[in-house]
């Protein structure tokens, strides 16, 4: 069986938020993850794109699919090309604050896939790797 | 994204004196915004007791709407009403919890009636209150 292809989505507005949504979502159910999990990785990329799109104005997400050693997933790569993410550490802590519009959302993210990777400065901007698994 | 675009989306209407707001499609934040002015403003106005937000047809739920809807409860409960929150779906309560939404002061339940159910009793002892209340000033 061959691969699902790439699917990419450019992310300038704030309905493309909702349209990478929606592409997720077909994307991870054609792959056979379970409902429960096609919502989670499509909040997770909901979560990712609002952020391209508050902090560095524009960037694109990119699904691929994973198979490897009879396991199969989803690869969500999300690009800006925006400021930086300027204190990590700080951005990846848990947010305990009441209003809690201080956090990116991106501990909650971190927790909702299996695999997450940041390269970020300021000269290039952001690139956010995250995979899942299916278990 | 356009007001009337909106409301294909979100229907919000007064039965057995509460307000039921279903939500069915995921939103942009700026229309989650619009849609948290909407019902407080309906809130005010139409004396409801209680707020239905029937998410039952809703199958994503980031941390943006998950916080919205906080805040409507909170700004709901100093206008004197009650939210009741019906028909979360396992994904998206799964997401919540590790996006570490919790709703504290929200009451949820499964089915919609079991939201009504809850508000009515609610209803019931503010009524029950009032008589009380009257009978002493007779």
């Amino acid at each position: 069986m061959g691969l699902a292809s790439q699917k990419r989505i450019m992310l300038l507005k704030d309905a493309d938020v909702i349209h990478a949504v929606f592409e997720t979502k077909q994307y991870v159910k054609a792959l056979g993850f379970t409902k429960v999990d096609q919502h989670m990785i499509a909040t997770a990329v909901s979560e990712l794109t609002k952020n391209v799109l508050k902090y560095a104005q524009e960037g694109e997400v990119t699904l691929n699919t994973l198979d490897k050693d009879l396991k199969k997933g989803i690869e969500v790569i999300v690009k800006d090309n925006g400021p930086g993410i300027l204190n990590l550490e700080k951005a990846l802590e848990d947010n305990f604050s009441t209003g809690g519009t201080l956090g990116i959302g991106l501990p909650g993210t971190k927790r909702i896939m299996d695999e997450f990777i940041i390269n970020t400065n300021s000269s290039q901007g952001t690139e956010i790797k995250t995979r899942k698994w299916i278990r | 994204m356009t007001d009337s675009n909106i409301f294909e989306k979100v229907s919000m209407h007064v039965t057995r004196g509460c307000l039921v707001v279903l939500i069915n499609f995921e939103l942009v934040d700026q229309a989650i915004i619009e849609i948290q002015k909407r019902i407080l403003e309906r809130v005010h106005s139409s004396e409801v007791k209680g707020i239905i937000l029937d998410l039952s047809e809703l199958e994503i739920a980031d941390s943006f709407l998950g916080n919205a809807i906080k805040n409507i409860a909170r700004t709901a409960a100093l206008l004197g009403t009650t939210t009741v929150v019906t028909g979360l779906k396992p994904g998206v309560v799964a997401s919540l919890v590790e996006l570490e939404i919790e709703f504290e002061n929200i009451q949820t339940v499964l089915k919609l009636e079991d939201g009504f159910q809850i508000l009515t009793n609610l209803m019931k002892i503010t009524d029950r209150e009032l008589d009380e209340e009257n009978k002493y000033e007779e």
